[in-house]
């Protein structure tokens, strides 16, 4: 099988470049899946949060707002010096800064100066908005308890106490416990996927296209259909192992959960992507001509589609004009896929439906791929630009 | 000097390859950010009608009041609950099926059951505990004034104007603008192929070319100094197009300190063309395994400068912040960060030197590896 | 008595455990087209990349123009042109843009390199062809392009390295005359390749190279006299016994006789009427010939002579 052969002899000959690929993007996918996962995707969390909070009171009532938010977050002592808090910022030692001003109590308790908390935030700390609420929270309850003439010791406890109070919540089924480590290495994996195939794959096709190369194989005896066979399986070995590298990775890191079948279906899902992805290395081997073409293409298409399908931002963030063209790319509906068998608490014939038809659109994409490369091989043959 | 000049500089814009890497690709990307990002804005401001059951398990003065309250939120402007009151098996069964995102069960207490963590399962959370805080304040202040009521009620629940935000230094950042600084970031370090191109063309080693250029009677390193400022040129020239399509045409505003904005974008194509120039002339291996390790190790540089993932620099600050200290891409993104942030340029400028240090030491390696004249092979 | 323009002596050049050059001289005059004759991998290329001080090596002395070569004489790189084996320009740049480069590297008045320019492109037959970029060009014109852009700022030593590989005839025609105009002109030339038809057209002297070694030197002449070879003479026949072979061996000046595959190959060494013997004998003996070639040595016979290899395998 000479052709079979030829095509392992060229990826063998590439291997270091699409190696480097793979350490790269493997590393990415590991970051991604630890960061990505600890990253709860509520905006309003209850973490702890490390706040720096500068009395210049020190009265009762700002030792007890202290006390409040202390019980809730990290306090981190800093002075009021505004390089040493613009700096603590920057480097994330605390995401929210409260001042509270001399007088403040005085100020509150008469209703008078309408004295100001000051506050400065990360702009990209969510949980800064839920630490003003809190603030106000407070502050109202004990507003309104001076305003029915409660003491103000009395007052700053009632608050306290009255705060305390939250409601118990509890998830429904254990199952959401799947770890979310396993959900976020397939919502990442195609944008690994499609850089390492094509990496691995498009200078084959690119090979076995030059002219003068693919009218010598045409001259020979060997039948179109045969070539094509083996080109088709030598494909096939190279993405099956590639892709099994990847499944080995995720099952080894989690043994314990991994043996479910939601999980099943992702890889599932994803094995389906593969062939989504050989088949764009194949058109893109049709008329790429040099490495570094297919290098920036690669890439481009990476990194486009996981922007726009919801791979790097979440799908129920991107707006709907977005989400329009995304529907167009194959990464939509892989990715779409995923999401609903996150939120699956268990699988029924039902609820399967949505995720057999993201299945079926993804078959639609990799068979047009083929089609639309094949289409292109004949045109090139019948119609040679010399 | 002119001559060699301005055909290096020709070569540089004239590579469609390179042309379409760092001009295009970065309009692209671009651009999807800006419909992606203006889009999630829109999204997340757009939190109605959370579908939820509410059983009660014992009736009393906990749930009248807790469904009265519901109720309330039904109604208004924009309406937050969209309540069914169920028994217990039919909420369960709703939860299953997706049809309402939570359940409150009310006895003597409140507990939430939720199919998953997320924004609407912490909203529902925060409804019920204001409802119990404010119940438990309504309570001891009905003890003893009753008249009060109604108005602890409103002032509780209504806007409470007391903590103002202020700005530490000089502004307030759009989150997502950090995205763009990764983009800029990105562009830069993709000059390396400016850089590494240039030098296979005059390491006589690497091509016949080279080994045209190197018997001329031009000394070696003037070609490379040239080849290394026209590279430096163009790539500056590109950034400004696409700095231009993003502030005229997307509307992206960069703090509008336009001197600085420039002065980090011309550092940036400077350590971009070194590092390309220091690859190119310490890997001795072909072109094909040298592109992928650019291409590899600049993408992955601006991974973990937060091209993809927002908070990866914070996580990198509390993990391994010597990386955020190296990674020129990193760098650059912090030096973007710092002039529209901060009041004084103490950061920005300890940023800018890092990377000028870093371009430094690229371009000596590069140097000494490239002041060879003879080679052990061709 | 002319100068010595190129003087190599004792040249040694390792690669590892390969010799690629082992203990090489030469001699070049000024006004000579010498050739570098041998087959791939012969070192001819490593020579020249030594000559030039692109290579390390690891003995010998070097001069050219009478001065010891080195990476910084800029001088006598002055006057050096070099047209590589491969097409050494730059694909970003035009057939007019590339020799207009080159050309500036060596002539820094900004008149005299257009003028220079231009007369290369027009020595080469590109006038057609100053807005094209070398992708666009055939074999045979990037061929011609990769000679204007050594050539064009006249130097007076031109080193061309099998500048006719895969060169249509009517370019590779074109171009073995251009040599021989520049060589009137003045320049010395230093022409390597492994076609020895071209060598003995176009050169004055041959160095006939394998292993590393200078093998032979002289004139096409002076080298087919170096071997036994006088003439070959090749019959068509449809039957030769062995007796009759035996006998042809006896005959004056014959040495080595062959017939296989209906072809009777019979080397005689210098002397006259050959082939009038050979004829002779076959009349006599009523055998019948078919078609009759009688071939002087070529430089191929020398080689194989010598070496016991064909030029081009």
């Amino acid at each position: 099988m000479p052709v079979f052969k030829c095509f392992g002899k060229i990826v063998k000959k590439n291997k270091v470049s699409f190696m480097i690929y793979i350490v790269i993007f493997v590393a990415v996918l590991i970051i991604f899946t630890k960061v990505g996962s600890s990253n709860t995707d509520t905006l309003f969390s209850d973490a702890a949060v490390p706040i720096a909070i500068i009395d210049q009171d020190g009265s009762a009532l700002s030792e007890a707002l202290t006390a409040y938010i202390g019980e809730r977050h990290q306090l981190i002592d800093l002075e009021n010096d505004s390089e040493a808090l613009q700096d603590a910022l920057f480097f994330r030692e605390i995401e929210y800064i409260l001042w509270i001003p001399d007088r403040f109590e005085k100020a509150f308790v008469s209703e008078g100066d309408n004295l100001k908390l000051e506050n400065t935030k990360l702009p990209d700390s969510t949980s800064g908005i839920y630490i003003d609420q809190q603030i106000d929270r407070y502050l109202a309850t004990l507003r309104a308890y001076l305003n029915s003439e409660f003491e103000f010791s009395d007052a700053l406890s009632s608050t306290e106490k009255d705060l305390a109070l939250s409601t118990t919540v509890e998830l429904s089924t254990g199952e959401q416990a799947e770890v979310s480590t396993i959900s976020f290495f397939f919502q990442y994996l195609p944008y690994v996927l499609i850089a390492v195939i094509i990496s691995a794959l498009g200078p084959v096709f690119m090979e076995f296209n030059k002219k003068e190369l693919a009218r010598r194989t045409e001259a020979s005896s060997l039948s179109l259909k045969s070539k094509n066979m083996q080109m088709a399986l030598g494909c096939i070995v190279v993405s099956l192992i590639l892709w099994g590298l990847f499944m080995i990775a995720i099952t080894v890191s989690n043994i314990n959960d991994i043996f479910t079948l939601t999980s099943a279906l992702r890889i599932f899902n994803s094995l389906i992507f593969l062939i989504i992805s050989i088949g764009i290395a194949f058109l893109l081997g049709q008329f790429l001509k040099n490495s570094e073409s297919l290098n920036f293409i690669t890439n481009c298409i990476a990194l486009g589609m996981s922007f726009v399908c919801g791979i790097f931002i979440p799908q129920e963030l991107l707006g709907s004009g977005i989400l329009f063209i995304a529907k167009f790319l194959p990464a939509y509906w892989y990715i779409r896929n995923n999401n609903i068998l996150t939120g699956m608490t268990s699988i029924t014939v039902a609820n399967i439906q949505p995720y057999l038809q993201g299945i079926l659109i993804q078959s639609a994409f990799a068979v047009a791929f083929f089609i639309v490369a094949l289409v292109i091989s004949r045109q090139k043959k019948f119609h040679p630009v010399v | 000097m002119l001559h060699s000049f301005k055909y290096a500089f020709l070569c540089s814009i004239r590579n469609k390859s390179q042309l379409f890497w760092t001009l295009l690709f970065p309009i692209i990307l671009g651009t999807f950010f800006h419909f992606g990002f203006n889009s999630i804005i829109e999204n997340t401001e757009n939190f109605s009608q959370i579908p939820v059951a509410i059983v009660t398990l014992t009736e009393g003065e906990t749930s009248e009041t807790f469904i009265e309250v519901a109720e309330q939120l039904v109604s208004g402007e924009t309406p937050l609950l969209n309540p069914q009151f169920v028994d217990s098996q039919q909420a369960e069964k709703l939860l299953e099926n997706e049809e309402i995102d939570g359940i409150f069960y009310i006895d003597d207490s409140i507990r939430l059951v939720v199919a998953e963590e997320g924004l609407r399962s912490s909203i529902l959370k925060q409804i019920s505990d204001s409802y119990l805080q404010t119940f438990s304040t309504v309570a001891a202040i009905a003890q003893t004034r009753p008249d009060l009521v109604t108005q602890v009620i409103e002032d509780i629940n209504g806007e409470f104007q007391i903590n103002r935000e202020v700005i530490l230094g000089k502004g307030e950042t759009d989150t997502f603008l950090n995205y763009f600084y990764a983009l800029i970031a990105m562009q830069c370090l993709f000059a390396c192929y400016q850089g590494f191109y240039r030098v296979v063309n005059i390491q006589a080693n690497m091509s016949s070319l080279a080994a045209r250029r190197c018997v001329s009677p031009v000394k070696k390193m003037h070609m490379v100094l040239v080849d290394f400022i026209a590279s430096i040129c163009t790539q500056f020239v590109l950034l400004l197009i696409v700095l231009a399509y993003f502030v005229f045409i997307l509307g992206i505003n960069f703090s509008g300190q336009w001197g600085f904005v420039l002065l980090t974008s011309f550092v940036g194509c400077i350590v971009g063309v070194s590092y390309g120039t220091f690859i190119g002339s310490v890997l001795k291996s072909s072109k094909r395994t040298a592109e992928g390790l650019l291409t590899g190790l600049s993408l992955f540089l601006c991974f973990l400068s937060g091209l993809m993932l927002q908070n990866i620099k914070n996580v990198i600050e509390n993990y391994a912040p010597i990386i955020n200290r190296i990674n020129p891409a990193a760098l650059l993104t912090d030096a973007f960060y710092s002039l529209t942030v901060y009041d004084n340029y103490s950061r920005y400028m300890h940023n800018i030197i890092s990377l000028l240090i870093i371009a430094a030491i690229f371009c000596t390696v590069s140097i000494l590896n490239l002041r060879r004249k003879r080679y052990a092979s061709i | 008595m002319k100068p010595t323009v190129v003087k190599v002596e004792n040249l040694v050049k390792r690669y590892k455990e390969l010799l690629a050059v082992d203990h090489f001289s030469l001699n070049i005059i000024e006004g000579e087209i010498l050739g570098l004759l041998g087959p791939n991998g012969s070192g001819k290329t490593t020579t020249i990349n030594c000559l030039l001080s692109l290579l390390q090596y690891d003995k010998g002395a070097i001069e050219i123009f009478g001065k010891p070569m080195s990476p910084d004489r800029y001088d006598l790189k002055q006057d050096i042109g070099i047209i590589s084996q491969n097409v050494a320009v730059f694909e970003e740049l035009t057939v007019y843009e590339n020799v207009d480069y080159f050309c500036g590297l060596y002539i820094k008045d900004k008149l005299k390199r257009k003028d220079l320019v231009n007369e290369a492109i027009g020595f080469v037959g590109l006038n057609d062809y100053l807005k094209f970029y070398p992708s666009k060009l055939s074999g045979g014109l990037s061929r011609r392009l990769n000679i204007a852009c050594g050539i064009a700022h006249k130097p007076k030593l031109i080193i061309m390295d099998e500048p006719t590989v895969a060169v249509d005839p009517q370019s590779r025609n074109r171009i073995l005359k251009g040599i021989q105009t520049l060589n009137q002109n003045g320049a010395t030339i230093i022409y390597t390749s492994h076609y020895m038809e071209e060598v003995e057209q176009i050169c004055s002297r041959i160095i006939i190279m394998d292993k590393g070694r200078n093998l032979a030197e002289g004139t096409t002449e002076e080298l087919k006299l170096m071997i036994k070879t006088g003439e070959t003479i090749r019959i068509e026949l449809l039957d030769l016994s062995k007796e009759h072979i035996e006998n042809i061996k006896m005959l004056k000046h014959v040495f080595s006789v062959v017939f296989e595959d209906s072809l009777l190959t019979v080397r005689c060494r210098r002397g006259s009427h050959n082939l009038v013997t050979l004829l002779n004998y076959l009349h006599e003996h009523d055998i019948n010939c078919g078609r009759v070639f009688s071939e002087l040595p070529t430089l191929n016979d020398v080689f194989l002579e010598i070496t016991g290899k064909q030029l081009r395998d």
